[in-house]
């Protein structure tokens, strides 16, 4: 099989009092799209950054490409590439410049160097604005720059973190086509992201975490299939009474519901006609609703399961 | 791969305009005030005008011999010393509190007595001459008995005598003016420590998230950090020139010491301006904006104790607590320059300049190892 590319056991780190990660495990495959998803402050960016030797950590072993990584390693530096979650890049040097100049800590050949940044540049669409300085792109196309400035040397492994934050619906299905492209061409993805729609749509791998630990591993549908909920039903109604909600408490298959904000929400755990059948008892009872519709688990069901609160919640 | 560093690093610190503000533009602001400000004096020394007196002449002897004396003493390029109002004791008094006159001379017995109410380069001109009339007035009156046309020829060798008493300490410029200038120079090359402060704010990957973008490249880390700092020490070479090219060309003062010995004492102070910068910006737990007001705070400071503000400054702090003469970086650039324009040899020069290599060595120790650091317990 695929060999692994990263494996981290039982890492420990802690900054200060707080216990970052707590016993945290990890292997990354090659040829994976590898997604961390978590809420704020869950540890996907400390567990990068250990991983990349920028971090002291307290306890446990890290290894890419089957080696230590040092401060000077540069041989393995030389297969990575690195989009932190912070945009880094120099405000007085151009967008061509500051990924020419990223690229050079990688690149010495110049020709080939300057193939790479054009193709970087394109990659990101930001031809039309080679010759802006950063202070001059928006959010969305400065995300792009960060990008481009990490991933110009073409690295076998690339490290992305939350690289698609503050940018538009439009930019960022290009970014995510971007990577499942890179990512066809042979490199070997990490993606953290608190939006799970995306690491669902990319990912081949992923870890849920929450609060430094890492709560399930596995494809989304892997992920899906370990929790009980098959479907949510979601029902806009006012002033629902005590009584009907007792009556939808005996459908088959209900493990648990909801009402709050004039939101109806049913869990189920199998059967086929739940909607039908919860839209029956209401018509029954002369019940009167707005919108109504049926999910299919998410990953944030998947979360909500296995810690109790949302994913979605904690966005910001 | 070091030259693309280079330009790189280049570029982009000579577009920061705030650095470049103060590097190079405060710089040449300040030093067209000191112009302004000193103008005057300073082209008294070069350009000589007569010095306007009031004498007095209340002496029942003959006094014609003096009268001569003060109205041919004549300076090499022929102005006459002294612009001579003959006058009453009591107008002349007037004159002088009115500042119409820098002195007043009362002959007296066949003695001049002079009255001053400042010191200054007039007074001491004045006072100067005095002196030698006295003490040459004998000849003087009695060759002017005997033969009058042969007195021009002795008073030839009494101004002589002053013109060389101007000129005798050194063969540089020993306008006191100049130690502002060199404070100035100082300054400016020590601004290069606001440099030296963005470079490791940027080379830390816990500071900045350039500083982590560069600890993760493929490149060692010491070729890095040495095109990051002959980057800058390249801009500070461009402005130090552009600067000195200003002082000696556009506002032509005479600093005394050469372009190019200018230039590299310049230099060498900002090796060590970037250290120190090297250093603040190395500084844990301190946020962007306190790391750079204790630079430029350090700057000025540093340049303020070298007589930035005040041309005494050093000599006040020879004579309270010499050590610091010999440690502020600023003290050290402008005595180098200092010790160039006075001393003929270059003893005095060689000392400094060993001084400042020891001490910029000593920095540069002391920033790699607060800045080499790759591994962080925060980011
Ligand atoms: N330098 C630091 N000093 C102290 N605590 C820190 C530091 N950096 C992170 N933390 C804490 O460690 C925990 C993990 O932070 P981390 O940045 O890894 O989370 P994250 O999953 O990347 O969150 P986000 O989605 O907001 O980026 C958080 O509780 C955070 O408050
Ligand atoms: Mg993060």
């Amino acid at each position: 099989m695929n060999e692994s590319i990263i494996t981290v056991e039982n890492l420990v780190k802690r900054y200060k009092d707080l216990i970052a990660l707590d016993h945290f495990n990890l292997e990354v495959k090659e040829g994976e799209i590898f997604g961390l998803l978590g809420p704020n402050g869950s540890g996907k960016s400390t567990t990068i950054n250990c991983i990349l030797g920028l971090l002291k950590y307290d306890k446990g072993d890290i290894q890419v490409f089957g080696q230590k990584m040092k401060p000077d390693s540069y041989d393995l530096k030389a297969n990575i590439g690195v989009i932190m979650q912070n945009v880094a890049v120099f405000k007085e040097l151009t967008v061509y410049e500051n990924v020419d100049y990223f690229c050079g800590l990688y690149i010495k050949d110049k020709a080939l160097r300057k193939q790479y940044v054009n193709e970087a540049i394109d990659f990101v669409s930001l031809n039309d604005f080679r010759k802006f300085y950063p202070k001059k792109l928006s959010g969305g196309l400065l995300r792009r720059l960060n990008i481009a400035c990490g991933i110009a040397h073409k690295p076998s492994l690339i490290f992305m973190d939350e690289p698609t934050v503050a940018v538009d619906p439009q930019s960022r299905n290009s970014i995510l086509e971007g990577i499942q492209r890179l990512n066809k061409e042979g490199a070997t993805i990490v993606y953290t992201s608190h939006y799970m729609e995306e690491v669902e749509q990319i990912c081949t791998k992923i870890a849920i975490m929450d609060k430094g630990k890492n709560l399930a591993i596995g494809t989304a549908d892997q992920l899906k299939a370990m929790i009980q909920n098959t479907e949510t039903v979601h029902i806009e109604t006012l002033n629902l009474s005590k009584e009907v909600e007792n009556k939808l408490s005996g459908l088959s298959h209900l493990y648990k519901q909801s009402y709050n904000d004039r939101i109806l929400k049913l869990y189920f755990n199998g059967g086929d006609n739940n909607l039908l059948s919860t839209l029956k008892i209401l018509e029954d009872n002369h019940v009167r609703f707005g919108r109504v519709y049926s999910e299919l688990p998410t990953l944030n069901d998947v979360f909500l399961e296995i810690t109790g609160t949302e994913l979605r919640d904690k966005e910001a | 791969m070091f030259l693309h560093l280079f330009k790189y690093r280049f570029l982009s610190f000579v577009r920061e305009k705030s650095m470049i503000f103060w590097i190079l533009v405060f710089p040449i602001i300040l030093g067209t005030c000191f112009y302004l400000a000193f103008g005057k004096i300073n082209e008294k020394s070069e350009n000589f005008t007569s010095i306007p007196v009031a004498v007095v002449m209340e002496t029942k002897e003959d006094g014609t011999a003096f009268q001569d004396f003060m109205s041919n003493l004549k300076t090499k390029e022929d102005t006459p010393f002294f612009k001579v109002t003959y006058t009453t004791r009591k107008k002349g008094e007037k004159l002088l509190k009115d500042k119409k006159v820098d002195g007043l001379i009362l002959y007296k017995d066949g003695t001049p007595h002079l009255t001053i109410t400042e010191s200054g380069y007039n007074a001491t001109i004045i006072k100067t001459v005095l002196e030698r009339y006295i003490q040459s007035a004998e000849v003087v009156i009695s060759a002017y008995k005997k033969n009058p046309a042969k007195v021009p020829g002795i008073l030839e060798t009494l101004s002589e005598g002053v013109e060389i008493k101007e000129n005798k300490l050194t063969s540089g410029n020993p306008d006191n003016i100049l130690e502002y200038f060199y404070a100035l120079i100082a300054m400016a090359s020590l601004f290069s420590s606001l440099t030296g402060r963005t470079l490791a704010w940027q080379a830390k990957a816990n500071k900045s998230a350039v500083g982590m973008r560069k600890t993760c490249g493929a490149t060692h880390r010491l070729t890095v950090l040495l095109a990051d700092f002959c980057a800058s020490l390249f801009v500070h070479a461009i402005s130090s020139a552009l600067l000195v090219t200003y002082l000696l060309f556009v506002l032509k003062i005479n600093l005394g010491v050469s372009f190019l010995a200018t230039l590299a004492i310049s230099l060498s102070g900002a090796v060590i301006g970037l250290c120190v910068g090297l250093i603040i910006g190395s500084i844990p737990g301190l946020s962007e904006g306190t790391q750079i007001g204790l630079n430029v705070g350090f700057t000025l400071f540093s340049s303020f104790l070298s007589g930035l503000m005040m041309g005494d400054m050093k000599r006040f702090i020879e004579a309270s607590c010499p050590l610091i003469n010999h440690i502020n970086p600023a003290t050290l650039i402008s005595n180098a320059l200092y010790s160039l324009n006075i001393y003929d040899n270059y003893d005095r020069f060689l000392i400094n300049i060993f001084t400042m290599l020891g001490l910029s060595v000593f920095l540069i120790i002391t920033s790699y190892f607060m800045t080499r650091r790759e591994t962080y317990d925060s980011l």
